[in-house]
């Protein structure tokens, strides 16, 4: 029952949960300290980057719950997490005055050596593979 | 070229050896990961002075900090440094939870992560952060 540890904080889980946490942490404490600084600088930016934080927590959230319906919680937030990146990462490229200010999601997130662009894939992949566990 | 206000971080070479100490840690537990070893006690000891000098490297950061010398961005120097300084216990507790190449490996994909972090607290000292 309750003391079953869930699929999601097992195996490979522990490894997604310790990078998503730590991206959870990272944005949400820069987000918030942008928009509180310096918002005017780069309003879109700066929103997108809280945007952003608050997908990552969510999803860690969701992953160290692991019940079914956190399970869905934490695929909606993936997905969301790979379209951000995916648009804002083309937006950025084509676009590059929308986002004056570097965002998690800019250039696919080539400043955190493309980890926001192969976690979501990574994230995904990982709860197919522990589906029905 | 750098402002006055933007000061090189005071303790730069300390920092920059456990960002390296980090790496290497890191790079050890992956392959016991590859190997599917749990996180062994000697590295468990060695998390342990990681976490040591670190306490001493931020001790010595916030020392500079009330001698006259702040960093540039105070606020988020201070969430890097206390998230930097949390980092190796719950690493330790997260990697013990779980034996065998998934525990090793949570740690070790915890420690290149740390890496990053140490020098972003590097960064935020001088100022810069986008």
């Amino acid at each position: 029952m309750s003391e079953q540890v869930p699929a999601t904080r097992r195996g490979p889980g522990r490894v997604l949960i310790a990078v998503y946490a730590v991206f959870a942490i990272g944005a949400t404490t820069r987000a918030l300290y942008q928009l509180a600084t310096r918002f005017e600088e780069a309003p879109v930016a700066y929103l997108l980057s809280l945007v952003a934080a608050v997908v990552y927590v969510v999803i860690t959230v969701a992953l160290v719950r692991g019940t079914p319906a956190a399970r869905r919680v934490a695929r909606a937030g993936i997905v969301v997490e790979l379209v951000g990146v995916l648009v804002v990462g083309t937006i950025s490229l084509l676009l590059p005055d929308y986002f004056p200010r570097a965002t998690v999601w800019s250039y696919y997130g080539l400043g955190y050596l493309l980890i926001p662009l192969v976690l979501p894939i990574l994230g995904l992949w990982f709860l197919r593979s522990t589906e029905g566990h | 070229m750098t402002s006055t206000l933007a000061a090189v971080f005071p303790y730069l070479g300390f920092a920059n050896a456990l960002v390296w100490t980090c790496v290497g840690l890191g790079v050890v537990l992956g392959v016991l990961a590859f190997l599917d070893r749990s996180t062994p006690v000697w590295a468990l000891a060695l998390l342990l002075l990681l976490e040591l000098a670190l306490v001493v490297l931020g001790i010595l950061a916030v020392l500079t900090w009330v001698g006259g010398s702040p960093p540039a961005e105070p606020v988020v120097f201070f969430f890097y440094l206390l998230v930097v300084l949390l980092a190796p216990p719950v690493m330790v507790w997260w990697g013990r939870g779980e034996p065998g190449r998934w525990g090793s490996g949570a740690v070790a994909v915890a420690l290149l992560l740390l890496a990053v972090l140490v020098v972003r607290v590097e960064q935020v000292w001088a100022g810069g952060i986008g």
